[in-house]
């Protein structure tokens, strides 16, 4: 800390109470802010009555209070980084008779500025460059710099305008300040047509050719360097690291080689060879085929100075117009570019005014003029040619690669590994931005960052994990920074079967995302496979990363999922590599559009070209679960077969065997999330593998109805997650189903301080309730909830209402409250119409008003959204279609029976969830039944079961018809029984229970216990006692039953 | 230490109360925090204004294994990155003014002239000082403007961060603010 700067400061602790003051002052302004505004003045001049002291005290603290409102409520998070940047310095405010204004751009020499002439004498506007003092060789080139500027006198190269020493001593210069834009932009933005841009080219090699008269070869001609002023003219900027021919010393040329832009350098200046006017030709050819396609020929890094194999580096690029299709770009620019850039600087042009005048001829001629220069074209033609075909072979095993006939080759990316201290940050940031650009490959997959640090922090060695990740090659390299700026990567690229190096690729740049951008191609040009897309850099990054950053805000701090959506997917469209975005993207889309599957699944797949392999799979198999797609158990396998030490992968491909129904398999996989990752986070929510293997490993062993089993988890998941509801929540539910009620109210306790004022309180204080046959309290606590301004509170009351009333038998008073969750949810969008028309179906049913309840379902049918195969809507389009069953086969219609199963069935089908595709043998079953084939109707149930709790309870009811039908009752006693486990207010909705215990009863008395059969007969008697006029008659049967059964005794 | 399941151990142990872990924790967030601080500010100098969240953020996926951390691990990593931020933010507040103020040959960058705002270093570290006298009486309020403000944590993740309740987070948080501002602005108008 800077604390000699401590007498700079005032002295702001004279108003710091003294420890003892602060303790009373604390505790009286805490009392006080316990009561109402109005009140707080009164009681602390009553309270200080004797001490003025602590009166003033406290008093400032209440008017702070009510003025602090807004005090530090914006977090350092907004303020933090401007205060970082400006901690540098270093930049002069004045050279001679310029002020600097402010920064322009960065240079290879260093930062340039624009100036303002301030002396009164006129008004001029400069770029100002200086030097960095004490380095010795800088201060030469820059002194070389300004000579060979000074004698460049020329309309396209900007004028040198003044040079010397500032007040401080540093050297400077000013430039003529242009204002204009690189050409490449310039032609873009306006979309100029092939020749305008050759006009342009044509004035660029103009004061190219110029600077080449004077001996000048500038080195470093590129887009940035070679503006377009607003009236179209051509400006030449930035000779700093040109070279005088004949006169500069060796150290200055290798200087140059260094501080040049690989990208535009020749093949004999990566060599290390002296610049020539023929390495400013291959530029400018170069140039003219980014002018001509829009893109750069290669996309690479060199090196200079190093024995590297340069195959590959430099081949001859693909022909223009083989590459893009473009109005005037024809063969004979071909032969031109091509011939420009050809790798013996002897088979170029003799100089740029031959290529000039090749162009110029072009525009002259065109279109027919190929013939005028026979030998330029027919040797252009040839290049071409060779050209053509190697870009078509390139691309057909692109295809292959992409297409699937070729698995995708899996690569990771171990470590970068920094040579010299000034090269350990970007080392650091280097393995995740290559996995990142490396993703982007068309044709191959990466092993995420994380899995691959995963394994290495158990303590594999990086090759070892690399095999682990099952990845085909790892990349290892080694990261060397130069004294003047800059990084040269080698990277390497392993065979992890053999741990041979199977290709070394050295690479040089100034900025860590761009060298990792130009390793990742070379990489995939290596494998043979397509450049990932090279992203706009600057704009587009950081537009991504401030909407990303945004997005952040929106899900974690604001919790507002809509927002974070909308803010991820645009971060992504600024930067399609964007991982993170599409991640947390792919997250709130699960949690805000449970409808819109198709949104989610889209996103999904489009992450395939953005994320590494493991987090795609994982969001992809979430996604299909979330939604019931089939394809859930097919992702999650192949993610589990993948990825065997990562409890993600265990845990998802346990939860789709789990919904598929195999139930055995799914508590395998579970465990085994479990074992990887044993501890549960304590709160329970976010992402915690275990908290979920947990949670769903009880409903396994509920759903199989082992509640023993189910209960001792849900004990070990309580005690380890205290702060998770959703594990007590599911703990007490299991307790009330064993009828452990003194264990259960404890858990309900326990919810109860977890959520205080939690809304749904009361609701579920009704449910144990009814679980119970309270009925006369949970009606009271409904009555009251159902009438609550929450709308949520009131739906779930009404929801609840029914269930009651319908266990009653009270079907009038079902059917209002049916009618008032309708209202209530009216115009609440997704799945609410299915679910309203749902409860009064049941409502009717239970009415024994078959025909009702078929006309309902119909209109529902017909108002459902058609999305074909979305999954969602064809299970809710299922369903709806098996109640229209059991309410035609109430109503003894058959006929359309056969029917409407086939179309189930082709429903059904389209859902992960093993309940939906077995739908269609529930209504087969009706079929048989009805036509007193038990026998068959047994076995279509049973087929028709996924789980006997957690399944459609109609099956569990009809199954143990057609036993007691067969005189096999004793068998259907425990499905009875078991259906009476379900829950409450899910799928048990169906049926009530009363009707189960009518049921059970009736079994009872069939297999002659009438003892048992009175204890079920006395639930009816005692749930029925106010029934409506309908089920009269089977109520003063029960009544009659149970009377003698009693008298029996 | 460069493995990160032990810093996650340190972590853990730090949010149970063990001021050595604390102590060995700080500086490795302390680091990676300036680390990628000056990273950022060196490769994209694009006036990208990042957030000391995002910053927290990276130091977090960097620092910890996020597979084996849970989300209470990530509320002890800010709270004590939330300091590490403090003492960053101030020290370069204090330096910035340093500059101005003895500075002959160094006046601020120009291209930075907007960006930062003297009277928000010169709040910043009046705050700092405020903060600082504001601990030697009451630790737990210091601690939670930390998270709060510089830290960016909500009332929530505070409480769970500090290990206190949410009523206790919001009170400190209400009476420490009226601390600092009284402290503060009453000493600036005098």
């Amino acid at each position: 800390m800077a604390a000699g700067d401590d007498h700079l400061l005032p002295d702001r602790d004279d108003r710091a109470p003294s420890p003892d003051l602060f303790r009373r002052a604390d505790a009286l302004f805490d009392a006080a802010l316990d009561l109402p505004t109005v009140d707080r003045i009164p009681f602390i001049e009553r309270k200080c009555a004797t001490d003025a002291e602590l009166l003033e005290v406290v008093h400032d603290l209440l008017e702070a209070h009510d003025r602090a409102a807004a005090f530090l409520e914006t977090p350092a998070a907004v303020i933090g980084l401007p205060l970082l940047t400006s901690a540098s310095a270093g930049s002069p405010s004045r050279a001679g008779p310029f002020r600097v204004v402010r920064q322009i751009g960065v240079g290879g020499m260093g930062a340039v500025f624009l100036g303002e002439r301030d002396d009164g004498q006129f008004e001029q506007r400069v770029a100002l460059k200086f030097v960095r003092v004490g380095e010795a060789q800088l201060v030469r080139r820059f002194l070389a710099e300004r000579r060979i500027l000074a004698s460049l006198e020329h309309a396209s190269i900007a004028r040198l305008v003044d040079g010397g020493l500032t007040d401080s001593g540093l050297p400077y210069f000013a430039m003529e300040y242009v204002e204009g834009e690189p050409v490449t932009v310039y032609c873009d933005r306006r979309q100029l047509p092939v020749e305008d841009r050759l006009r342009l080219f044509v004035d660029v090699c103009a004061a190219v050719e110029f600077a080449h008269r004077k001996r000048v070869v500038h080195c470093d001609l590129k887009p940035g360097n070679i503006l377009v002023t607003q009236d179209g003219a051509v400006k030449l900027l930035d000779f700093g690291i040109a070279r005088l021919l004949q006169v500069d010393t060796d150290d200055a040329s290798v200087m140059g080689t260094q501080l040049m832009t690989p990208e535009y350098a020749s093949p004999e200046l990566l060599r290390g060879e002296a610049p020539t006017e023929a390495t400013d030709q291959y530029a400018l050819g170069t140039l003219l085929y980014e002018l001509l396609t829009g893109r750069h020929p290669f996309r690479v890094s060199g090196v200079p100075r190093q024995p590297v194999d340069l195959r590959g580096m430099r081949q001859s690029p693909v022909a223009p117009s083989v590459l893009v299709a473009r109005p005037g770009l024809c063969r004979d620019l071909d032969a031109i570019v091509l011939r420009a850039m050809a790798s013996d600087p002897t088979s170029r042009y003799g100089g740029v005014s031959d290529l000039a005048a090749d162009i110029r001829r072009h525009l002259n001629h065109r279109p027919g003029a190929a013939g005028l220069h026979a030998r330029a074209t027919n040797r252009g033609r040839y290049v071409a040619g060779i050209a053509a075909a190697g870009a078509l072979m390139v691309l057909s095993l692109g295809t292959m690669a992409r297409s699937g006939s070729a698995v995708p080759a899996l690569v990771t990316v171990a470590s970068v590994r920094a040579v010299e201290v000034a090269a350990a940050e970007a080392a650091m940031a280097l393995p995740e931005l290559l996995s990142t650009r490396l993703a982007a490959v068309p044709g191959l997959e990466v092993v995420s960052r994380a899995r691959m640090m995963e394994l290495v922090g158990e303590g594999h060695g990086e090759l070892e994990a690399a095999r682990l990740a099952r990845a085909g090659s790892m990349l290892q390299g080694e990261l060397f920074a130069h004294a003047a700026g800059g990084y040269r990567l080698e990277l390497h690229r392993i065979d992890v079967a053999s741990g041979r190096i199977m290709a070394t690729h050295v690479l040089e740049g100034a900025e860590p995302d761009r060298l990792a951008y130009e390793a990742a191609a070379a990489v995939a040009r290596a494998l043979d496979l397509p450049e990932p897309p090279a992203r706009e850099a600057a704009r587009h990054v950081v537009a991504a990363s401030a909407l990303y950053e945004a997005g952040l805000q929106a899900y974690y701090r604001d919790a507002d999922r809509r927002a974070a959506y909308r803010l991820f997917v645009a971060a992504l469209a600024e930067d399609t590599t964007y991982a993170a975005a599409a991640f947390l993207a792919g997250r709130a889309a699960t949690e805000i559009f449970p409808d819109s599957v198709f949104r989610y699944l889209q996103l999904a797949e489009r992450l395939a070209v953005s994320l590494a392999d493991r987090d795609r799979l994982l969001i992809a198999a979430h996604a299909a679960a979330v939604f019931d797609d089939p394809r859930a158990l097919a992702v999650a396998e192949t993610l589990s077969v993948r990825y065997p030490q990562d409890a993600s992968a265990a845990f998802q491909y346990g939860a789709a065997l789990l919904a598929r129904g195999d139930f055995a398999a799914a508590g395998v996989a579970l465990r085994r999330a479990l074992a990887l990752d044993p501890l549960p986070s304590g709160r329970g929510r976010s992402a915690c593998i275990p908290c979920d293997a947990y949670s769903s490993l009880i409903r396994m062993y509920v759903l199989v109805d082992s509640f023993p089993a189910a209960l001792t988890l849900a004990r070990d998941a309580a005690k380890l997650q205290p702060g998770s509801t959703a594990a007590w929540q599911q703990l007490a539910d299991i307790l009330d189903v064993l009828e452990l009620h003194d264990e259960a109210a404890g858990a309900r306790r326990r919810l109860v301080e977890l959520r205080p004022g939690e809304a749904l309180r009361d609701v579920d204080e009704a449910r144990t309730q009814l679980r119970r046959g309270n009925f006369t309290a949970a009606d009271r606590i409904l009555v009251a909830a159902a009438g609550s301004v929450d709308r949520s509170v009131a739906a779930a009351a009404l929801w609840l209402q029914v269930v009651s009333f319908r266990q009653q038998g009270r079907l009038a008073d079902a059917a209002r409250a049916a009618e008032r969750y309708d209202l209530v949810q009216m115009d609440v969008a997704g799945r609410s119409a299915p679910l309203r028309s749902l409860l009064k179906v049941s409502v009717y049913l239970d009415a024994a008003q078959p025909r009702r309840a078929v006309q309902l379902l119909d209109s529902t049918f017909r108002t459902l959204p058609d999305h074909g195969r979305v999954s969602r809507n064809a299970r809710d389009q299922a369903w709806l279609l098996t109640l229209k069953g059991d309410a035609l086969a109430a109503a003894g219609d058959t006929t359309p029976l056969p029917a409407l199963a086939d179309s189930i069935r082709a429903l059904g089908a389209l859902s992960a969830y093993g309940r939906d595709p077995r739908l269609h043998h529930h209504v087969r079953g009706l079929l048989h039944s009805a036509r007193g084939d038990f026998a068959r109707a047994e076995a279509e149930f049973r087929a028709a079961t996924y789980s006997v709790i957690g399944g459609y309870t109609r099956t569990n009811h009809a199954l143990a018809r057609s036993l007691v039908q067969q005189g096999r009752a004793a068998e259907a006693i425990p499905l009875l029984q078991a259906t009476l486990r379900a829950p409450l207010d899910g799928p048990a909705l169906y049926l009530t229970r009363t009707e189960v215990h009518a049921a059970l009863a009736h079994a009872f008395d069939a297999t002659g216990q009438p003892d048992s059969a009175a204890v079920h007969h006395a639930h009816v008697v005692h749930a029925w006692r106010e029934s409506d006029a309908a089920l009269q008659n089977r109520w003063l049967d029960a009544r009659r039953r149970l009377a003698e059964a009693l008298r029996r005794h | 230490m460069n493995h990160p399941d032990e810093l996650t151990e340190l972590l853990r142990r730090a949010g149970a109360g063990d001021r050595a872990a604390l102590d060995r924790a700080f500086p490795v967030v302390y680091e990676e925090l300036r680390r990628i601080a000056h990273y950022h500010l060196s490769a994209e100098a694009t006036g990208h204004t990042l957030s000391t969240t995002s910053l927290v953020h990276e130091a977090y996926l960097r620092l910890v294994n996020n597979s084996r951390a849970n989300w209470r691990d990530r509320s002890h990593f800010v709270a004590i990155a939330a300091t590490a931020m403090r003492r960053i933010l101030v020290d370069h507040a204090r330096r910035n003014r340093a500059a101005k103020r003895g500075g002959a040959q160094t006046p601020m960058p120009l291209d930075m002239a907007d960006l930062a705002h003297p009277d928000r270093a010169e709040l910043l570290i009046a705050l700092d000082d405020a903060l600082t006298t504001l601990a030697t009486l009451d630790e737990r309020q210091a601690r939670v403007v930390e998270c709060r403000f510089f830290g960016g944590l909500t009332e929530e993740e505070t409480a769970v961060a500090l290990g206190i309740g949410l009523r206790t987070a919001k009170r400190d948080w209400a009476k420490a603010r009226s601390w600092l501002y009284r402290q503060i602005y009453s000493s600036q108008a005098s």
